[in-house]
Formats: C-alpha cells, structure tokens, sequence
C-alpha cells in the first residue's frame, strides 16, 4: 500500500461521527421499524377469573396425572407420610425408601442424585412399620439418570440431560438441521478454564426429546437439532452442573461456552 | 465417531434475527451500535455532515427492509458497510450528475516518495479529502481506506480500470501536495518563531 494511502487510512477508517436524531427520526417514518407491543391492563376481575380458572387446571392435571400412575405402577412404591412421621392422604412428603408391592419389604432407595430436601427426610420415620402406604409408580423414565463426572465427582454417576427441557413450539425457519446417527451422546462441558464435567445423554433420551419437540423426524438415523434445542442444551447444562458442584461443594460455574456431543 | 460443537448463540446474532422480526428495540440496539461508524463513512464520501446523513438514513433503512438477506458469512459490519458505501454513491451520482472521470494519462506520474514527518489529525486530514474533486475523492477513498481492487471500483462506477487507476494516482498527487504545502507552512512558522 501506497505510503499517502496508509496515512490517510489509520485515522479515517474508523471515523465516529454522532448522527443528530433526525436521522432516527426520518428512518421510522420509512416504516420500517417495528411496532412497540401495547402491554396489556387486565380490569381486577378478569386476572381473579384467570387466576381460578389457572388453579382449577392445576388440579385437573395433577388429579389425571396422579390417577395414571396409579394405573400403571411397575411393582414398586414410594411411601409418603406426614410430619409427624403418620402417612396422610392429603399432606403428603416423599420417603428415600421403597417399599416392595408384593413382599411388603421397605429397602432404603439411593440417595437423590442433587439432594436438596434434606429437611424433609429428617422428619420422616423410616421403620414405623404401622405406616400406611400410598402407592405411587416409579414407572418415570427419568428417576434412573446417570451423571459421569471428572475425577472429583465420580461419585455422582450420571444424569440425563433431557428431562427437563421446555417443550416450546419451534420456528421451522431457524431450524439449523443437523442429521447424524447416534451411538453415543455425550456432552463435555467447559468453562473459561478447563473442561470440568462430562455428562451423558442417553441416545433414546435425546431422540425421543427429539421428536416430543420437532415431530416425527427425528430417529437414531437422523436426528435434527434446530439452533433452538442448542441454546436450551447450553442453558439447562449450566443448570445442571451449578447444581452439582453445589451438591459436591465446589466452586459454581461462571459461565458455559460451548458443549460438544460426540456421536 | 465425529465431533459437533454447539456453540451460544452470539449477542449480535440474536439482535439481528430480532431484526428480522422486527423488534423495534433491537433495530434500536443496532442503530445505536452502528450508526456513528457509518456515518464516519458516508461523511468520507459527501463532504459534508448534511447530506452524509441523509446518505446515512436511507441506507438504514435499506439494512432493515433487507436484513433477512443477511446470510450470516462475513463480518455484519462489513455488510453494513458495503451498503452504506452503495449508497453514497447512489446518491452522488443523483445528485451530484456533474462528476467527471477522465481518463486522460497526460500527467500521470508518480508521485515522488511520501515520508511526512507531521502527523495531522483526523478532522485536518478530512478536509483534505473533501476538498478534492468528487471523482477523485471517491476512488480515493473506495481504493486506499475501504479497500476496494480497480476492477470492483470499475465495475461499481461503470468507468474503466484505468481511469480508476489514474484517478487514484491524481488524488494521491493532489493530497502528498496538500500534506507537504502544510509541513513546509509549520517550517516556515517554526522558524519565524525562532527568530
């Protein structure tokens, strides 16, 4: 480059200069920018009818939901109980035992892999043996998650990491497809520093997550990951791993750049 | 066993895809980041800060009518930049139909070597540029601060390559005169003090 080039590039090719606000101005009445949405005010009595229509739907749920399992039970329960240590029917708290349908024998279950209703348990009486039993299955495809962590966490073995995910409508037009088939998932996620966590997706998981979210499509020969699923995959494995370093007392995760799923 | 990367989605990235939506907000937000550069641009090409906005408020709006021809390949600033540039020139040549660009050769030659020992600053340096002729003053600045080849400045003018190259090598004349004539004013000056 010509000498009188460069001197006249470096200052010149990253003039600032403050536009005045009529230019602003002049490019909204192009019409080309959005509309500002009208946040809606709601008169008192709608937002009580939205309320109670809202809670009624809670329980409707919670009623379908609870008389499914109790039709579909797989052998094992759950025992719930009061504080005072009897097993109500309408106060309920989860038990860390299972209790075994046909013997009747209770076993103790295995610790939840991120306790964090420690209190709970405390004020359960695992051996009273008068308790009344409330059935509830275990037929959740989710409670058997496994984590695989680094050296300093292999004793929290595995988690899913799909379970949670928000099932949201999907805009066909960001969809960033990618068709793979899959052997193995696996996510390796890092910090700024080092990678600090390996957490296992289960093929069947991911798949079947897969098509609750973007139909059909998706099978072990082909599955289709939009940006979206991307962004929620980061989102939820921050969530998850700031679980587990504080269930293993380490320091929490700044931040989450990138997880990398071998297939 | 193969490798695939999922990365955040960058800050600027879901800007622009809320552009594309049309959220006033984020057309706010890029507004906001980009406008002060690209009017250090228009106002290269126009010579003076009026027309430069007027230059800098219709490519706005051309970046929001065709955002969603953003493809994601490439710096967004870049393609911002281009658009401005375009623009410039569309509206040089609209309103300003006068511009010549000859293609004479009679006194092409080379400047002498250019080594200034006085550094001018940027608003000093700006009004060297735009007291050269309109022709000049955009193939100067195309070719040496935005980095155009001759031959996409040929084709963006409709002129020949040659008459970009010889523009060019006129401009360059006229500013080495401008900067050496203020450096021997500043001796001259200098030296008068001394005395």
């Amino acid at each position: 480059m010509n000498n009188i080039d460069k001197y006249f590039k470096k200052p010149l090719q990253n003039l600032e200069v403050t536009p005045s606000d009529k230019v602003w101005a002049s490019i909204e009445d192009a019409g080309v920018i959005g509309k500002e949405k009208k946040a809606w005010v709601l008169p008192l009595w709608s937002k009580i009818a939205i309320a109670a229509l809202f809670i009624i739907g809670m329980f409707s749920v919670a009623y379908t939901r609870l008389q499914d399992q109790l039709n579909n039970h797989n052998g094992s329960f759950i025992a719930t109980a009061d504080q005072e240590g009897q097993f109500g029917d309408d106060e309920q708290k989860m038990l860390p035992f299972v209790i075994d349908q046909e013997s009747g024998d209770i076993s103790e279950m295995e610790p939840p892999t991120f306790a964090s209703e420690e209190s709970q348990q405390e004020n359960i009486t695992k051996s009273n043996p008068e308790a009344k039993v409330k059935e509830m299955t275990l037929d959740n495809p989710y409670n058997n998650n496994s984590v695989a962590l680094d050296s300093k966490l292999n004793e929290l073995d595995s988690i899913q990491m799909l379970k949670s995910l928000p099932i949201q409508p999907l805009d066909n037009k960001n969809l960033d497809v990618l068709e793979v088939s899959i052997e193995r998932a696996v996510a390796d996620v890092s910090t700024d520093e080092t990678p600090l966590f390996r957490v296992q997706i289960d093929p069947d998981e991911l798949i079947r997550f897969a098509d609750q979210n973007f139909g059909e499509k998706s099978t072990k020969d082909g599955l289709k990951l939009p940006t979206n699923l991307r962004d929620k995959l980061v989102v939820y494995a921050e969530g998850q791993l700031n679980q587990l370093a504080d269930a293993s007392g380490l320091k929490r995760l700044s931040k989450i750049n990138e997880i990398e799923i071998i297939y | 066993m193969r490798l695939f990367t999922i990365h955040k989605e960058s800050d600027e990235k879901k800007m622009i895809r809320q552009c594309v939506d049309h959220n006033p907000s984020a057309q706010r937000r890029l507004y906001e980041k980009y406008a002060g550069i690209m009017l250090g641009v228009c106002r290269r090409y126009m010579g003076n800060t009026e027309e430069a906005e007027e230059a800098l408020s219709n490519g706005f709006i051309k970046v929001f009518k065709h955002i969603d021809r953003f493809e994601f390949k490439g710096s967004f600033e870049g393609w911002i930049r281009q658009i401005m540039v375009r623009e410039c020139l569309m509206y040089i040549r609209s309103k300003k139909q006068s511009i010549m660009y000859t293609d004479t050769l009679e006194d092409f030659d080379t400047p002498a070597s250019f080594e200034p020992e006085l550094e001018l600053d940027t608003e000093e340096l700006l009004l060297m540029i735009d007291a050269l002729p309109d022709g000049y003053k955009t193939i100067f600045n195309l070719y040496a601060i935005e980095g155009y080849k001759h031959h996409e400045i040929a084709e963006m003018l409709q002129i020949s390559v040659s008459t970009s190259k010889t523009q060019l090598m006129r401009a360059r004349k006229i500013l080495q005169k401008g900067v050496e004539d203020l450096e021997e004013s500043f001796r001259t000056l200098s030296n008068t003090n001394h005395e």
